[in-house]
């Protein structure tokens, strides 16, 4: 009897295996396997085809050289860089701003209801954005040409011409406030021990100064979140530019991703865009690194 | 003293006055596309191109009868897969995070970390590949092309969230239980389940948000209009309607209402679940 009840109380063996099993059956076929046939087909030339179809040939590192001479792909880099800079930069400034005006509002309902106002936008279907923002660039009847006509200007075609391509991708969505950074600083500021905030303004620091010298400060494991989702996001967001522009005018917004998403499906290139998937998988891992060495935290978190 | 408190509580000085200033710039700037959206949706094409920064009148309602028969079925679409994936993912990480919470066994940190590595693996990596694997197993332009890997992906960070919750359980709730002989099934069905409502509430608002905002993957594996989510209807009616552009902001805006009637009716959980997904 007792020896059974023990038994019961371990538990089933085989239940946690059947409870894990549908989980990692699905994740096995299709996260694990295109992982692992990623990294192999990146030194094949592969038209995509299983089980002996089509060419799949091994060619070493031919497809990671064949890109390292490739213009295009350096300039899909450039511009990719373009956008993780001011994309950091933007999401380090406008999100906290506004989360801390937010945290600086007292009164709860107040503060709560400033939130909400904030996280509606994010509920707005993505595409339903990005197509908004390029009615507004619209050459012809756009909202930004129909203000330049009212002062007798005439039309511009912002997501038409080189020099301002990268510039309009990046305004869009301005002020760049609403979304899940704004909720990643405002809770970061709630963590803050208020003691730390009440010693100081008893010692006679200012707003700004308790700013400056306690809130940035403690929200380092914050920023240094924002970071790295920032440049990891960047560099895997081609869609939008995809649907705006296309990477045009010539490649002028042409990014990684694209050049990946264009090589495979529309050139069918199978193995030299899993080299393009692995490089930027790599460029990735080394922004994480990068980010762990610039926001050094004397605490492990 | 409470009296001075509460004076001093009205007295609204230049710092206040700065902040909400800021907020409502802010916002203002946050909401100017969706001003013009809305003015736009009620405009023939001729008032468009008359201008598109005010309202003219008369209002033209009948773009939204035009664009609700064109996005209803996209719509559709977009409500069936996302509940379907989201309620087998809410349930899928329940389980499986159960089990890694509760129970002791062999390879379980093996398994573990194979699930958890996929939290590491950028999407963009396993586009291609993905992709391949749907056309093998002869999925193409179905709907289990999007549930399938949705079940897949969509359920690791739901895992990790769900086996830290079940962790902090006490566990004499669940030995009480099989003294009395319930199956190890029964137990999670009837005793974890309602243990962890929520955690898998915010597991299944996140998987939602994913979900129904996901372009990349229906891009590449659904081609057939019948079948079409609605940021790929969006896309379709956008080249097919050059010509009117009040009903495609009309159908944009159709296209918002499912999501921003679940967030109206549910609001501090969703707010509440965006936090917990932003921080973790």
């Amino acid at each position: 009897m007792n020896l059974k009840l023990k038994k019961k109380l371990k538990g089933d063996k085989i239940a946690p295996y059947l409870m894990i099993a549908p989980t990692l059956i699905l994740l096995a076929i299709f996260a694990l396997y295109p992982v692992v046939l990623s990294m192999v087909k990146s030194f094949f030339r592969w038209s995509g085809g299983f089980g002996g179809n089509g060419i799949n040939q091994f060619v070493g590192f031919g497809n990671y050289l064949q890109l390292f001479k490739d213009p295009v792909f350096w300039q899909s880099w450039g511009n990719s860089l373009f956008f993780m800079v001011t994309g950091v930069v933007v999401n380090l400034i406008f999100p906290f701003l506004c989360g801390f005006m937010i945290f600086s509002v007292k009164n709860p309902k107040a503060s709560y209801r400033w939130r909400v106002a904030f996280v509606v936008p994010m509920v707005v279907p993505s595409m339903v954005i990005f197509l908004l923002w390029q009615f507004i660039y619209d050459v012809d009847i756009g909202v930004i040409n129909n203000i330049i006509r009212i002062f007798g200007g005439s039309g511009v075609d912002l997501l038409g011409s080189a020099s301002s391509v990268k510039w309009a991708i990046r305004f869009m969505g301005f002020p760049w406030v609403g979304g899940t950074f704004l909720l990643v600083y405002i809770a970061g500021l709630g963590n803050i021990d208020n003691s730390v905030r009440e010693a100081a303004r008893i010692d006679g620091a200012s707003r700004l100064r308790q700013l400056l010298f306690i809130d940035i400060p403690l929200l380092k494991p914050q920023f240094k979140m924002v970071f790295t989702l920032s440049v990891i996001g960047e560099i895997q967001d081609f869609v939008k530019i995809q649907t705006i522009t296309g990477g045009g005018p010539g490649y002028y917004s042409y990014v990684p991703g694209l050049y990946m998403y264009k090589t495979a499906f529309d050139s069918g290139e199978y193995g030299l865009a899993s080299a393009m998937g692995v490089l930027m998988m790599l460029v990735m891992l080394g922004f994480t690194y990068l980010s762990n060495f610039l926001f050094k935290t004397e605490a492990a978190d | 003293m409470l009296q001075a408190y509460k004076a001093n509580k009205r007295k609204i000085s230049a710092g206040t006055v700065i902040n909400r200033v800021m907020l409502v710039i802010f916002l203002i700037f946050t909401l100017v596309p969706f001003y013009v959206l809305i003015v736009n949706s009620f405009k023939t094409q001729n008032q468009l191109l008359g201008g598109v920064l005010f309202f003219s009148y008369p209002l033209y309602w009948k773009n939204y009868s035009d664009a609700f028969v064109k996005m209803l079925p996209f719509i559709w679409n977009s409500v069936t897969v996302t509940v379907v994936s989201t309620a087998g993912v809410t349930f899928l990480a329940a389980l499986c995070g159960y089990a890694f919470g509760h129970y002791v066994f062999r390879g379980k940190r093996v398994l573990f970390a194979a699930i958890l590595v996929n939290m590491m693996i950028p999407s963009i990596l396993t586009l291609v590949p993905s992709y391949l694997v749907i056309i093998r197993l002869g999925l193409y332009n179905t709907q289990f092309a999007l549930l399938l890997p949705y079940l897949a992906g969509g359920s690791v960070m739901g895992i990790y969230l769900v086996r830290g919750f079940v962790e902090q359980l006490p566990k004499t709730v669940f030995e009480a239980a099989k003294i009395d002989g319930i199956s190890e099934f029964r137990c999670f069905i009837s005793i974890g389940i309602p243990l962890l409502g929520t955690i898998l509430t915010t597991v299944s608002i996140l998987a939602l948000l994913n979900f129904w905002n996901d372009i990349v993957w229906p891009m590449l594996v659904i081609e057939k209009s019948a079948l079409k989510t609605i940021p790929l209807g969006l896309l379709e009616f956008n080249q097919q309607q050059g010509s009117n552009k009040g009903a495609l902001f009309a159908g944009y805006i159709l296209a918002s209402i499912p999501l921003l009637v679940y967030f109206a009716l549910n609001m501090r959980s969703f707010m509440d679940s965006l936090t917990e997904g932003a921080i973790k």
